[in-house]
């Protein structure tokens, strides 16, 4: 069986506990409940027929309060950068943590995560900064942890980029 | 005074009231429980494990990572004890777990520590947690200000053309007054008319914008009502449509009311409902092509009440029918057109616990809509 470790990197707040708890247990929660330090999970998956056990670690947020801890990724296969659609400077605060662990993270393929995307009233992020991103070699997936939108979809995606030669 | 000195076998009952596991590595990679085995350790074991040495690794996917660590923490020497961290994981029946590890050496003697945090975890997490909750609200709070600059500039460009309109024929009107231009008593009142169509449209822009605002804070008041005080939105609609044929005459549109017989009751106001269905109205107007019909309705069901306008012009396009009913998106800055007024509907429509919608007119046009609750007897 094959396992793959894959890390929710993200700033505090932007449903990276949330996305795990959809994907491997099937629901939601408004309530939040900051996480400390690393909370671990696992769900194996069948892509065309290959078994395939992602341990997800779920990581505390980064901001002024905890810093994500650079020996956590270590092993790590994928990443899913986390950002929370309805707030720009959570996108920022994402895309300088990815810098920050540049060395960690090097060749580590992930996928950049706009979250919360139930929320369109307060959208913030516009089509033209998506594109933008894309150009800069990011793929980019909107989600809703609380609808489920996108995010079998975009674990799996992921999935299949570790699996592919 | 001075206590005797404690029993050597004292250490490993603190160590086991504290509910830690105290183990010892061996060369195979697996580890020797020395003294008790907390219940939380067993219960991520599987039941065969309970007696000879324990493969860690195999039994929690943290301490699988963090041993690496630990291992080079060993081998190096290094002084000090090697703290994982507190982390959270589900044991082999499903229940949550928030543990620590730490990794020493005592005398030369290799050391892993594996119990529940000694920081008050929840303490610490109630913490942070409550200061990450200032974060997000702050956050909020910036891109709330950040819209509100892009409205305000949308705003003050709407308010420019007809100020504008209004000065222009202020102007001449002073000119042919003060004999610069001769002036005939009917182009004088046609330039006042002018004049108060343009005030008007400030008027009602910024009726708008009070009112949308008004509404997310309305938005707590209750509006539930008793059919008596329920306005007709039948009445409504011939109201509005009055009101507007002046402007339809402009384009040559028709306007078809369609209407059943007798009064239909919504939950809401009678002054917002009209302001909802001037907006959709008066949009429909402006995208239907000359010479085309507007159609305007009421549908009466059981429950529910359903307005619509309808109009023969371009429709919304697929890409932008997503961001119709937000308050002012980003991007979306076109003059003349400060896009709350669709905003102010929808956030009117929920109040009352109805909804609102767009769909392509079958056979091209626009379809919008409003679904409004009965009133019900109380
Ligand atoms: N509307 C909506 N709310 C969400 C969504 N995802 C998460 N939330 C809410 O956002 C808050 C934070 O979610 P978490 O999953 O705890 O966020 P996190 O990134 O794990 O936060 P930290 O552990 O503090 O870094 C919670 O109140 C969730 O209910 C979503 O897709 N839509
Ligand atoms: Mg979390």
């Amino acid at each position: 069986m094959i396992k793959k470790k894959i890390c929710m990197l993200g700033t505090s707040a932007v449903g990276k506990t949330s996305l795990v708890r959809r994907y491997v247990q099937g629901f939601f929660s408004e309530q939040y409940l900051t996480t400390i330090g690393v909370k671990i999970d696992k769900k194996t998956v069948d892509l065309d027929g290959q078994a395939l056990t992602l341990v997800l670690w779920d990581l505390n947020g980064e901001d002024p309060f905890q810093r994500v801890a650079a020996s956590y990724l270590r092993g790590a296969a994928g990443f899913l950068l986390v950002a929370d659609g309805t707030r720009r400077l959570t996108l920022e605060g994402a895309l300088r943590l990815h810098e920050r662990l540049h060395d960690a993270l090097e060749g580590v393929p992930g996928v950049l995560v706009l979250n919360k995307a139930d929320l369109t009233a307060s959208w913030a992020i516009e089509p033209a900064r998506i594109e933008a991103l894309q150009r800069e070699g990011w793929t980019v997936r909107r989600t809703s942890a609380k609808t489920g939108m996108g995010v079998e979809e975009a674990f799996e995606h992921l999935a299949r980029r570790l699996l592919a030669p | 005074m001075d206590h005797p000195p404690l029993p050597a076998s004292w250490s490993e009952r603190v160590l086991a009231a504290l509910d830690y596991a105290v183990l010892e590595p061996r060369p195979d990679g697996t580890f020797r429980l020395c003294g008790r085995m907390p219940d939380w350790l067993r219960a991520f074991l599987p039941d065969s494990a309970a007696a000879g040495p324990l493969d860690l690794a195999a039994a929690s996917l943290f301490l699988e990572h963090f041993l690496v660590d630990a291992r080079a923490f060993w081998a190096s020497g290094a002084p000090g004890p090697l703290g994982s961290g507190p982390w959270t994981e589900t044991d082999r029946r499903g229940r949550e777990w928030v543990l620590e590890a730490t990794a020493l050496s005592v005398d030369g003697r290799a050391l892993l520590l594996v119990g529940f945090p000694q920081v008050d975890f929840h303490r610490t997490q109630q913490l942070v947690q409550a200061a990450r909750v200032q974060a997000v609200q702050y956050h909020r709070t910036l891109e709330e200000i950040a819209r509100r600059d892009v409205l305000l500039h949308c705003i003050v460009h709407d308010l420019k053309n007809p100020l504008a309109g209004l000065k222009g024929s202020l102007d001449l009107l002073r000119a042919g007054l003060e004999g610069e231009t001769r002036l005939q008593e009917p182009a004088a009142l046609e330039l006042v008319a002018i004049g108060l169509r343009q005030a008007e449209k400030m008027q009602a822009l910024i009726e708008t914008i009070q009112e949308a605002f008004a509404g997310e804070i309305d938005g707590l008041v209750p509006s539930a009502q008793s059919p008596e005080q329920a306005p007709d939105a039948a009445a409504v609609v011939r109201d509005v449509v009055a009101g507007l044929l002046p402007e339809a005459r402009l384009k040559a549109l028709t306007v078809d009311t369609r209407l059943p017989p007798g009064p239909v009751p919504v939950v809401g106001d009678a002054a917002r409902l009209e302001r909802m269905l001037y907006n959709l109205l008066t949009n429909a107007l402006r995208f239907a092509p000359a010479g085309s019909t507007v159609t305007v309705g009421v549908r009466g069901e059981a429950e529910a009440a359903t307005l619509y306008v309808e109009d023969e012009g371009p429709g919304v396009p697929p890409e932008q029918q997503p961001r119709l009913f937000r308050k002012f998106a980003r991007g979306n800055e076109q003059p003349g057109h400060v896009g709350l007024g669709l905003y102010f509907c929808r956030i009117t429509a929920e109040n009352w616990g109805g909804q609102i919608g767009y769909e392509d007119r079958p056979g091209g046009g626009a379809r919008f809509w409003v679904r409004l609750p009965r009133p019900t007897p109380r």
